[in-house]
């Protein structure tokens, strides 16, 4: 895989002969065959970079209680993401087979824009959240999503994909 | 003479400082080829930290992100491949450590497990197979040095090795110590060096 070209320069880097050479490619082809990323991983991080713009902020996913709320009918689970200007929370609520209900909270409060991007040709939804920062997406199709934020005068946040 | 299907690794370095540039300008989709030519590289990264298969993509989506928010200070391509995978070390400690912090049962979860997950019957070359047999015999360490170094492009090693938490200069001496230790146990292995 490596032509002369290149291990000449690996040469005056770091005295690598050709077993050497051998070897590290045989490691890297074992794993990449016995461990490897899967065929979509890819896509799915080129997903996850394309809406947030330079100096876009990440929130993180701190918690996610799977258990948060069961009633008879509805399942429910909160998650809240963190970015050093804005927290997210979301509640989501199962309505249908194929369908969620989205309460979110942004903290602190104000009319910014949110954003819920999907995947595999689902339309965007969108909505703008209230003064006090809750809103509400009900019927948002299951599967890979994106939270993106644009508040008012302050950076775009954007939490990692997470599948509903 | 270098052949289109072996470009020198020039050409590699050059297309991404040109992508790099690109998009600390803004210009959108230049991400996406950096993405794509590092995305396997941090893949590694993450699971020689002891990732499981189904959180690397958590980790090293983090990874992408907080570099898009910090794509201003990094200014050649040979510190972005340090720093993508120092910050792709750090994300995966934090996942690591959320990890048992809800669902203190998985105690396992902190050995990494660079083990392979499928079968290791798929390995048909012979020196693959006693590659493979004698790298699991190195410690820990070296096996999780010896498995990002060889992800990575040969002029890199020193941005990596700095990295990895070794002190500048010492990639050489580290990752030979790791890799002499290797290549002693395979040169001692009549299936590998049939005398």
């Amino acid at each position: 895989m490596n032509g002369p070209d290149e291990r000449e320069e690996a040469g005056e880097l770091d005295d690598l002969d050709e077993l050497d050479g051998e070897i590290l490619d045989r490691i890297a082809g074992l794993h990449d065959r016995l461990d490897g990323p899967p065929d979509d991983f890819d896509e799915r991080m080129v997903f996850a970079v394309a809406a947030a713009g330079l100096g876009a902020e990440l929130a993180r996913l701190e918690e996610q209680d799977l258990a948060a709320a069961r009633t008879s009918d509805e399942s429910a689970r909160t998650m809240s993401f963190e970015a050093s200007s804005l927290t997210i929370l979301l509640t989501v609520t199962d309505v249908a087979d194929d369908r969620v209900r989205i309460d979110g909270w942004l903290a602190p409060g104000g009319a910014h824009a949110v954003q819920l991007r999907s995947g595999e040709g689902v339309a965007d939804r969108g909505t703008v959240a209230d003064d006090a920062g809750r809103f509400v997406i009900d019927r948002v199709r299951r599967g890979l999503t994106q939270v993106v934020v644009r508040p008012e005068g302050g950076p775009t946040v954007v939490t990692p994909t997470f599948e509903l | 003479m270098p052949t289109p299907s072996d470009p020198p690794t020039t050409s590699r370095a050059e297309r991404l400082a040109d992508h790099l540039e690109r998009a600390r300008a803004g210009e959108a989709g230049a991400l996406d080829v950096i993405v794509r030519e590092l995305n396997p590289l941090l893949w590694h990264v993450a699971r020689s930290q002891g990732v499981s298969a189904s959180d690397v993509s958590d980790v090293v989506q983090n990874t992408w992100l907080e570099l898009v928010a910090h794509l201003d200070g990094i200014r050649s391509p040979r510190a972005l491949t340090g720093w993508l995978v120092v910050t792709t070390k750090r994300e995966a400690w934090r996942t690591n450590r959320r990890r048992r912090a809800t669902d203190p049962s998985d105690s396992l979860i902190d050995v990494p497990d660079d083990a392979p997950e499928l079968s290791t019957a798929m390995i048909t070359n012979d020196r693959d197979r006693v590659l493979w047999h004698t790298f699991q015999q190195l410690s820990q360490r070296c096996r999780e040095l010896l498995r990002i170094v060889a992800m990575v492009d040969r002029p890199d090693y020193a941005a990596v090795g700095e990295a990895l938490g070794m002190p500048h200069g010492s990639i050489g001496p580290t990752r030979g110590r790791c890799l002499a230790k290797l290549r002693a146990l395979l040169q001692a292995d009549p299936l590998w060096e049939p005398s």
